[in-house]
């Protein structure tokens, strides 16, 4: 078996326990398996000489027990206000969800907004050379002030351009992470809860 | 051995593997193998109880690109041991009637 295989097996037979203590205890035996293979020997035989999971896993639970560290059960009658609160519940975890989402979703909104207007400015700008070539021949104040004015808008657009690429890169990196953390919470609730 | 004598041996055996220096889990285990076999599974949860009744104290050390955890023994832990060997005199009393071999202050 190797280490991770052992440390998960443990960490499994030990969700009787609160999260904490689990934890400390899943990082002594990490530590343990470690310190034995720095002294030379491969892993499956630093783990092999710890005891099995379930005898391990026992002595812990039995230490937790003692010491009051053991998740506390639901009683029935939460478990009964659990279920007939479903119709209460449940649409506000629905529109928890749902607001989170959409915040999720405005966000890119207002990125691609500001990508629509850095696009809508440099069309702008482009148009200011046209404006040259209409108003040459007729009035060549405005041609002029046209085609600065096109320069100018042309030059904000590609400046916005910049950082709206900036934001979308940012916001794309950290949503794995912001739905890891979801995702994560979510167990743990789950956790508490069964 | 009786569990229980055991654990109650096994803990001082612990604070005494700590009193030379600061140590860590595996180096215990090492350090009492040729006086009693001891699992990692049962020295952790005396580890934990020797903390919580502060006769030890822990910090952890970065190793090798990892946390080590080491412990140190404080001065509750040290009169802890003093407290076994008083007690142990009394029990050696005892051991010598028991065994029915008179007293233990004459040997």
């Amino acid at each position: 078996m190797t280490k991770s295989e052992y440390l998960k097996k443990l960490k499994r037979a030990l969700r009787p326990i609160e999260r904490a203590e689990r934890e400390k205890s899943l990082a002594y035996f990490s530590e343990v398996i470690d310190d034995r293979i720095e002294e030379g020997i491969t892993e499956e035989a630093a783990v092999a000489e710890l005891e099995s999971v379930s005898a391990a896993a026992e002595r812990i639970i039995s230490e937790a027990k003692a010491q009051g560290q053991i998740k506390q059960k639901r009683s029935t009658w939460e478990i009964v206000l659990i279920v007939l609160g479903f119709p209460l519940w449940f649409p506000f975890l629905l529109a928890l969800a749902i607001i989170v989402l959409t915040v999720y979703g405005l966000v890119w909104i207002i990125i691609g907004a500001l990508f629509l207007i850095s696009a809508a400015l440099v069309v702008g700008g482009v148009s200011g050379i046209f404006a040259l070539m209409a108003f040459f021949t007729e009035n060549i104040n405005t041609a002029f002030a046209g085609f600065g004015a096109g320069l100018i808008c042309a030059g904000i657009g590609i400046a916005l351009f910049i950082p709206a690429l900036y934001f979308a890169r940012s916001y794309a990196r950290v949503t794995p992470t912001l739905w890891h953390k979801l995702c994560n919470q979510k167990e743990e609730r789950w956790n508490t809860i069964l | 051995m009786d569990a229980q004598l055991k654990r109650g041996v096994l803990e001082i055996c612990v604070l005494a593997a700590m009193r030379e220096e600061d140590t860590y889990g595996y180096k215990i285990i090492k350090d009492l193998s040729p006086f009693m076999q001891v699992s990692e599974s049962t020295l952790y949860p005396i580890l934990k109880r020797l903390e919580q009744s502060g006769c030890v104290t822990e910090y952890s050390v970065e190793h090798n690109g990892r946390l080590r955890k080491y412990y140190r023994i404080t001065g509750a832990g040290h009169d802890k041991i003093k407290d076994f060997l008083n007690d142990w005199d009394s029990v050696m009393r005892a051991y010598y009637f028991i065994r029915g071999e008179g007293y233990y202050d004459e040997k």
